[in-house]
């Protein structure tokens, strides 16, 4: 029977809580902020408008994780999305009307295959790869990979490190649809449709993606927050952690800003891992490697949040009715273009805009006949030049709103109110360091064994009952949970 | 003449040439088909301004293999490498930045930037020379396979592991890093100053149509490094006469050993028989046959254009016909009355005896490569020149000299077209001398003569498709067990008896050397000829 203190009640944080507390453990999970789920929580950002969620999909959520820790969850095929410009759409995903049925069914075919592997490897821990490793489990990886056969793992390694707009012009002539399907795969990248190894990233979204939950991450949230308390774990929110209290080498607890001091045998982190090992562990307790390696993780936020309440519905010039996601990306360059901004410190005009209205399956979330428009907007970068002035945060929302109105004309004239966050408005807020929700950038070198870095046991560091917890460490991006299950599987 | 071989050699560039020396000298009766008037393919010096020699495309050494040099006897056959002197970065405002052969001339210059930077340099250096070892090892073998069960096939790749394993975490962990990120971020681990960051970044982007911040670029890092534990002298370096004087000598050492060489005989066709390649059709209606055809020229050209997609199997079609060029870069070379000083270190010292690097800043590479992206060429290109005169005065008069400026990005697919590149000739010069000019103010007046190569006019002379130096990209995914294609990687092909030996195989471009010869050992080992 440990003592265990979760640090964050994310997603992550939660999941680990929970299968810890199921276990018998003794588990306290700490929140700053006055609720839980972090980037995961619904909130009230207009009176009578709620979001479900900074991050607003939870088809990623694992139904791994769901289905261990006994989580009351409402599953629902993951709703159609219209990939819109102003002249012309496309509508893809499952069970829908598709654009370019047969392409669509041949790639379709592809990420099945891919997924089949995929789904063994990221539930998951990876094995280790440093020099003291176990030779057994690199083998089982070896295994796995070449069990795959030959044709379809030779396959992964060609279009691994494709950029991804190369490989989704071997099934697609149209430019409209690769911008849309590019478009969610570079999530919580550093990278641009054109850059080599993006396939990579969008193949790992795939592959997490599975059916979509009811109320979204917030709904994801309430469950884990009520598997908690059943199985009684304690939630402690409004309780900043100031520091990781140690015992010689290893960790002993936490002390809260408050003062409190609380002894645990584990300690984990569910916040994101460059702030819990660089502000929470006193620097002198950091070992010089594991210091380093954390500093080098590369965590550059380039995405902001804008959250609308509209007076009536999202109406798409070029595709009538009413639409549950929407994804605005232009032509693979114009995504590009927008891409390149973010190297020069800077942010385009025209934004990639992935949007859902849960409004359209949960008209309670505002009042009747109006609308909640949730934005996440790509390629907004964390470092602007000039910084986030209130001027430059107005910006970015007129830019917003400029894209939102090229494929829906006239909704600004029912926006009645909206929230805009912007990379370090999401860093103050939530803690992120350089406001990345994912707390470490998707990248062939962060993903897998290297996830945060490479040479780590992974989830457990170099500090004797500190875990990682959180989505630095694998399977890592993407509203999961599974970082913090397979670390408390570990622990 | 004969007219049956045991092998024909398509193209007689440096590795038609060193793969055709390695044959002869075993013994095998060879012929090389050269389609231009003069040998050296892309290694090549012509005097097209009387008595100014260009070393028109390729200009320095890079990684040419000892061995090479040792099995072939090519310094007995003329081969003569002075080192370069220094990599020089030239600033217009600051004071620029020379890499010397000497660390502590090094360490001061770097200090003026950063003196963080200075104090890590030799420890990066380090890291990096016991990384080129582990890489060394992977360019002097035939790739490693990893579809293949067989026990040798398997035997390789744990060896290669174990290698891996060897390094210990630490230089593991930076291998790895190596082999994935993008050259920004992987220096950015090590260094601050973006001055230094630029001329070690631009190593990972040559002659491919990716940009200092694209990942996968980092790895060319270690080529640097490669070449000083071959020993620098012989590794980097400029040769007497020009690159096309590296060819001419394994040129005369394949002659030695008998091998038969023909200039101005432009190939046809491969002669295909029931899937087997018997000979070669020249344009002017010569059958020659052979018992093996080994074709240097790159995967597209010989496998769409020479054998016919009508003998190759569906899968290897595609994956010939997706195998990406994109070619992005350019040659600009001078002949001039007189030297053109730079501003920021005037006269003629040591330190334009090297490469000079026109890259000022990390921002600077990474907005070139984004005209390019969109089908321009850089406005601001990064330039890489070098002084042939300095380093062989018989390259030019006596007090005049020649340049020579390697230019990226020119992409090859210009949004006018790539067959509107000639229109675009001159204007992608005058950006060239233009920005030159920044650092040289005296260099517009001093030019006599220059000579613009654009990616269209190297596909079109040289025969590389889209103007790609290398044959073909050298992307994660072309590179190792998948150059050209998976499954067809190790010099063989779908038609038996055909050959590759070019860049377009294992391990790639530069002038190396090491695709001829491994081709040629793999071929005799094989029992293929």
């Amino acid at each position: 029977m440990a003592r265990v203190i979760v640090i964050g009640a994310g997603h992550n944080g939660l999941s680990a809580a929970v299968r810890l507390a199921r276990a018998k453990h003794t588990v306290t999970v700490l929140e700053a902020r006055s609720e839980p789920g972090g980037v995961a929580a619904g909130a009230e950002f207009h009176p009578g408008y709620r979001h479900q969620g900074v991050l607003h999909d939870a088809s990623t959520f694992s139904e791994a994780v769901s289905k261990d820790l006994g989580l009351a969850l409402t599953r629902r095929p993951l709703p159609h999305a219209v990939i819109a410009t102003a002249e012309t759409s496309r509508i893809v995903g499952e069970g829908a009307e598709v654009a370019d049925p047969a392409a669509h069914s041949a790639w379709r075919k592809r990420l099945a295959e891919i997924k089949k592997y995929a789904a063994s490897v990221l539930a998951e821990a990876p094995p280790r790869t440093d020099a003291d490793a176990p030779l057994l489990p690199l083998a089982k990886s070896a295994w796995q990979f070449r069990r795959l056969g030959n044709a379809t793992m030779m396959e992964l390694l060609r279009i691994g490190p494709m950029a991804v707009d190369d490989w989704l012009a071997e099934f697609f002539d149209d430019p409209v649809l690769r911008a849309g399907l590019a478009l969610e795969g570079l999530h919580g990248t550093w990278m641009g449709p054109r850059s080599p190894t993006s396939t990579a990233t969008l193949l790992l979204l795939e592959s997490l993606r599975g059916a979509d939950v009811l109320g979204g991450p917030a709904a994801v949230v309430k469950a884990l927050v009520d598997a908690l308390k059943a199985a009684g774990g304690t939630l402690r929110c409004d309780a900043r952690v100031k520091r990781v209290t140690m015992a010689g080498r290893a960790a002993s607890g936490v002390e809260l800003e408050s003062g409190d001091v609380i002894a645990a045998d584990h300690v984990l982190l569910g916040c994101d891992a460059k702030a819990g090992l660089l502000d929470l562990v006193d620097p002198l307790d950091l070992p010089p490697a594991l210091e380093r390696d954390i500093q080098d993780v590369r965590a550059r936020g380039l995405a902001a949040k804008v959250h609308l309440a509209l007076s009536g519905p999202l109406d798409l010039a070029s595709r009538p009715g009413a639409h549950e996601r929407v994804l605005v990306a232009g032509l693979p360059n114009d995504l590009e273009r927008a891409f390149d901004q973010v190297k020069y410190r800077s942010f385009a005009d025209r934004l990639p805009l992935d949007i859902r209205v849960p409004t359209v399956s949960d008209p309670s979330l505002a009042p009747s006949g109006h609308h909640v428009v949730s934005i996440l907007v790509h390629a907004v970068p964390y470092v602007l030049d000039g910084g986030w002035t209130e001027d430059a945060k107005e910006r970015l929302h007129r830019a917003v709103l400029g894209t939102l109105e090229s494929v829906a004309p006239g909704v600004s004239g029912r926006v009645v109110g909206s929230e805009v966050l912007t990379p370090a408005d999401l860093a103050a807020r939530f803690s992120l360091p350089q406001g990345h929700l994912w707390h470490g950038e998707l990248a062939i070198d962060q993903l897998f064994v290297a996830r945060p870095f490479l040479g780590t046991a992974q989830y457990a560091t170099a500090i004797p009952g500190l875990w990682l917890a959180s989505s630095a460490a694998h399977p890592g991006g993407g509203f999961t949970g599974l970082s913090g299950w397979i670390a408390a599987g570990r622990l | 003449m004969a007219t049956s071989y045991d092998a024909i050699i398509i193209g007689g560039g440096h590795n038609g040439l060193v793969c055709a020396a390695y044959l002869a000298k075993a013994g095998r009766k060879v012929l090389v088909l050269e389609r231009r008037h003069v040998l050296g393919g892309a290694a090549v010096t012509e005097e097209l301004y009387p008595g100014f020699k260009y070393t028109v495309c390729s200009y320095v050494v890079s990684l040419l293999r000892p061995y090479i040099i040792r099995d072939l006897d090519l310094v007995r056959h003329g081969l003569q490498i002075t080192p370069l002197e220094c990599s020089y970065t030239p600033d217009v405002e600051g004071p620029g930045l020379c890499r010397w052969p000497d660390p502590h001339k090094t360490r001061e210059e770097i200090q003026r930037y950063s003196k963080r930077d200075a104090d890590v340099y030799p420890e990066f250096g380090r890291a990096m020379g016991r990384l080129a070892r582990f890489a060394k090892e992977i360019i002097d073998n035939p790739a490693p396979d990893p579809a293949s069960w067989r026990p040798s096939d398997l035997m390789q790749l744990l060896g290669l592991g174990r290698r891996f394993r060897d390094l210990g975490d630490d230089l593991g962990a930076i291998q790895f890093k190596l082999s994935t990120m993008s050259a920004v971020d992987f220096l950015d681990e090590w260094f601050e100053s973006d001055f230094l960051k630029s001329p070690m970044s631009v190593s990972g982007i040559i002659g491919t149509m990716l940009g200092v911040r694209s990942p996968g670029t980092a790895y060319v890092l270690l080529h640097h490094y490669m070449g000083e534990i071959d020993g620098a002298s012989r590794a980097w370096g400029f040769a007497k006469g020009g690159n096309g004087a590296v060819s001419m000598s394994i040129a005369r050492a394949a002659q030695a050993f008998g091998a038969e060489i023909r200039t101005e005989a432009p190939v046809h066709k491969v002669l295909v028989k029931g899937n087997r390649a018997t000979g070669v059709v020249l344009e002017n209606g010569d059958e020659l046959s052979a018992r093996a055809v080994i074709s240097s020229c790159d995967p597209r050209l010989t496998f769409l254009r020479f054998v016919g997609e009508e003998h190759l199997p569906d899968d290897f079609a595609t994956g010939i016909k997706r195998y990406k060029f994109r070619g992005s870069s350019g040659k600009v070379n001078l002949s001039l009355d007189r030297f053109p000083e730079f501003k920021d270190r005037p006269g003629i010292g040591m330190h334009v005896m090297g490469d000079i690097a026109i890259c000022p800043g990390l921002d600077y590479l990474e907005r070139a490569y984004d005209e390019a992206k969109y089908g321009d060429f850089s406005s601001r290109p990064y330039m890489n020149v070098v002084f042939p005169s300095l380093l062989d005065p018989e390259m030019a008069p006596p007090g005049k000299h020649v340049a020579s400026i390697f230019v990226q990005y020119a992409p090859y697919d210009i949004k006018e077209g790539p067959e509107h590149w000639p229109e675009r000739r001159e204007a992608f010069g005058d950006a060239v001398i233009d920005t030159l000019s920044h650092y040289c103010p005296t260099l517009k007046e001093s030019i006599l003569h220059r000579q613009v190569l654009t990616p269209w006019d190297i596909e079109q002379e040289f025969g590389l498709s889209e103007g790609n130096i290398f044959q073909g990209e050298l992307s994660l995914e072309q590179l190792l067990f998948q150059r050209p294609t998976s499954g067809w990687a190790r010099y063989s092909t779908p038609v038996r008896n055909l050959w590759m030996c070019g860049s377009g195989a294992h391990p790639g471009g530069g002038v190396m050397g090491a695709p001829g010869a491994l081709a040629a050992k793999t071929l005799l080992a094989q029992g293929g000829v």
